[in-house]
């Protein structure tokens, strides 16, 4: 049986209005409105997706979810194994509470060795909360796999993956022989919902629960490289002129505007 | 100035050294003075059959701010499948060294070969900071170029700092709402850079470095991943990176048929169409068109929003536009707060009242 290992992270949710979310400058923080809902990270279920996706063309597949968080990031695994994954793995340590994408990379890198490997790594092109793309390739390197990137469709041909990716300007059809590490973006389309019967037979699937004592992680690989030096909103420059009147005369100004400007 | 080609000590790769610089003739030892203290710097450079590509230009304006506070030196590597990839426009633009690699397994991006490469050309260039175009590739080299050489990634930065103890890295995050600036402890960062965030360079023929090819051992890396087909999917008209006029739409659109009106707009104005990810994700209109964090990034003078609600993660694909014009029926959409012309209305009927006034002010005043 081929077995899929989809990285998933728990974010608040970035569908969320901004005004829901503060920015602790002091703490150099994000903080959201209590009572915001955390959710899997968007393109991290596309990626959930995609492996279910493999298993309904017919490949006999194990579906492991397995996420870096706190305790309540468990929820990010139970969507997973609601919309059908089979396992989960939460890994959960209070040395990373401030992991970064190379302590993170490290540790999802070690829980996938411990898993005994797998044929197919996915991850989302990047996290809905930092947008930075890193982890899911760390994760590939650590492992030594070769590494595909921003994939609108997954299929897995015998030894292979065919994955094609988006690039600008192109669509690229590649093979990699599996395993390999496959990172999705929002073109792959809609994750589905997870449905009443899932749900209920999720209750009912294992997920572990390991810490870095758990994994085979030496110093380097749990001391971060990065440090945020500041965090702020962006001050806004511009000051919106409404323009009013009836549409003619609205068309009309904002014209006469962009012309003395030099816009049009 | 006359240039002298002479054997490299493999054999096979070729230098180019200025005669009037006997000390590069030790180039294949480190290229960096030492006790600089950035450590240097290297461009890794897109050239096209006309030249750098302008995110290239913009790569090489950075980095010569950066080398003016921080020293080092600034090298330029060009991949190629052959002698394209020895490229002296780059001295011009600022390199004091340009590594041309070369390998006919380089012709067009592969992860798996470039990676391989660009890692062996760090490991002996030792550069401080790797700067690279946030494109496609970029995205997807940068990442795993800073895992596989030990270093660390600072993606999609719209600046970069030198202060006095290291570079600082700026780049937006949390859906474009939030800035965050990053400093790291490694050797080597590998720094993704924006489009439209840096001056881009002037040429300058006075300027001098030397050349040589690069030529890196690749093997099973090639065979790990094959493309199979790539299909282009290049826009008709303007590419939106290079459009000085775009008109945009997004879920407030409400269809594809919407499209057809801003294309009527945009091809008036010279412009081109772009879209929020709503409509491309619903397939109202071609992905290629979808502007944003993971889209496109642009930066035309004027950008006219149609129904787009300016999410952050949109804006920040947009925000860095001179001038933005709002056209939604919600008075209340957070575009407003990024966009110096707003209309509340209906675009169904504003979008063809702006094209007749467009149309009338230009028979007022003909070209």
């Amino acid at each position: 049986m081929m077995h899929i290992v989809v990285c998933a992270k728990h974010v608040p949710d970035p569908e969320a209005a901004f005004s829901m979310f503060k920015v602790d400058e002091t703490a150099k923080r994000v903080v959201p409105a209590s009572g915001l809902p955390f959710v899997m990270s968007p393109f991290d279920e596309q990626a959930v997706e995609a492996a279910l996706r493999i298993r309904e063309q017919g490949m006999d597949a194990k579906i492991t979810i397995v996420t870096l968080g706190p305790e309540s990031a468990r929820n990010a695994i139970r969507h997973g194994l609601a919309m059908g994954a089979d396992e989960g793995v939460l890994l959960c340590d209070a040395g990373w509470e401030e992991a970064d994408a190379h302590m993170t990379a490290h540790a999802l890198a070690a829980a996938i060795r411990k898993l005994g490997m797998c044929d197919l790594v996915l991850a989302g092109r990047q996290s809905a909360d930092w947008d930075a793309g890193v982890v899911g390739a760390g994760v590939g390197e650590l492992l030594g796999l070769p590494v595909v990137s921003f994939a609108q469709d997954i299929r897995v041909q015998g030894n292979a993956v065919r994955v094609e990716r988006v690039v600008e300007d192109a669509t690229e059809v590649v093979d990699a022989a599996l395993p390999a590490l496959v990172t999705v973006s929002n073109e792959l389309g809609a994750a589905r919902k997870p449905n009443l019967r899932e749900t209920m037979r999720a209750a009912r699937k294992p997920v572990k629960t390991w810490g870095a004592g758990d994994l085979d992680l030496d110093a380097q690989a749990l001391s971060p490289r990065s440090r945020r030096e500041r965090l702020h909103v962006p001050v806004k420059k511009v000051r919106c002129e409404f323009i009013a009147g009836s549409v003619t005369e609205q068309a009309m100004a904002l014209a006469r505007h962009l012309h003395a400007e030099n816009l049009i | 100035m006359t240039r002298r080609v002479s054997d490299f000590d493999d054999g096979q790769a070729k230098r180019v050294i200025p005669d009037s610089d006997p000390a590069s003739s030790a180039a294949s030892g480190p290229w960096l003075a030492p006790g600089r203290r950035s450590g240097g710097i290297l461009v890794i450079a897109e050239t096209t059959a006309r030249g750098p590509v302008r995110l290239t230009l913009e790569l090489f304006g950075l980095a010569l701010r950066l080398k003016a506070e921080a020293g080092g030196a600034l090298a330029a590597a060009t991949f190629a499948s052959d002698e394209a990839a020895l490229n002296s426009e780059l001295i011009a633009l600022g390199a004091d060294a340009v590594y041309g690699v070369t390998h006919p397994g380089l012709e067009a991006y592969h992860s798996e070969a470039w990676v391989s490469a660009a890692t062996q050309l760090c490991r002996r260039v030792s550069p401080a900071l790797v700067l690279v175009g946030h494109t496609a590739p970029g995205m997807d080299l940068a990442p795993r170029l800073a895992f596989r050489i030990g270093g660390a990634a600072a993606m999609g930065c719209t600046d970069v700092a030198w202060n006095d103890d290291g570079f600082r890295f700026t780049r937006p995050c949390h859906g474009g709402n939030v800035r965050e600036v990053l400093s790291f402890a490694t050797d080597t960062v590998v720094a993704t850079l924006r489009p439209g965030y840096a001056e881009p360079a002037a040429y300058d023929e006075a300027r001098r470095g030397h050349i040589e090819r690069f030529t890196p051992a690749l093997g099973s890396e090639l065979e790990r991943v094959t493309v199979v087909q790539r299909r282009d999917e290049k826009p008709e008209g303007l590419r939106l990176e290079d459009a000085d006029v775009i008109v945009a739409g997004g879920r407030g659109l409400n269809g594809p048929e919407g499209f057809r009106v801003l294309e009527e707009l945009a091809g008036e104005l010279g412009g081109a169409v772009g879209a929020s990810r709503v409509p491309c994700d619903l397939g109202w209109c071609p992905r290629a068109w979808q502007i944003g964090l993971t889209g496109r990034t642009v930066q035309p003078s004027l950008y006219i929003a149609v129904g787009i609600s300016g999410a952050g993660h949109h804006m920040a694909g947009c925000g860095n536009a001179k001038t933005i014009v709002a056209v939604n029926t919600d008075p209340n959409a957070a575009i407003y707060r990024d966009a110096r012309f707003g209309i509340v209305g209906d675009y169904q009927q504003f979008v063809p009242a702006l094209l007749a006034a467009v149309r009338t002010l230009r028979a007022e005043h003909p070209k």
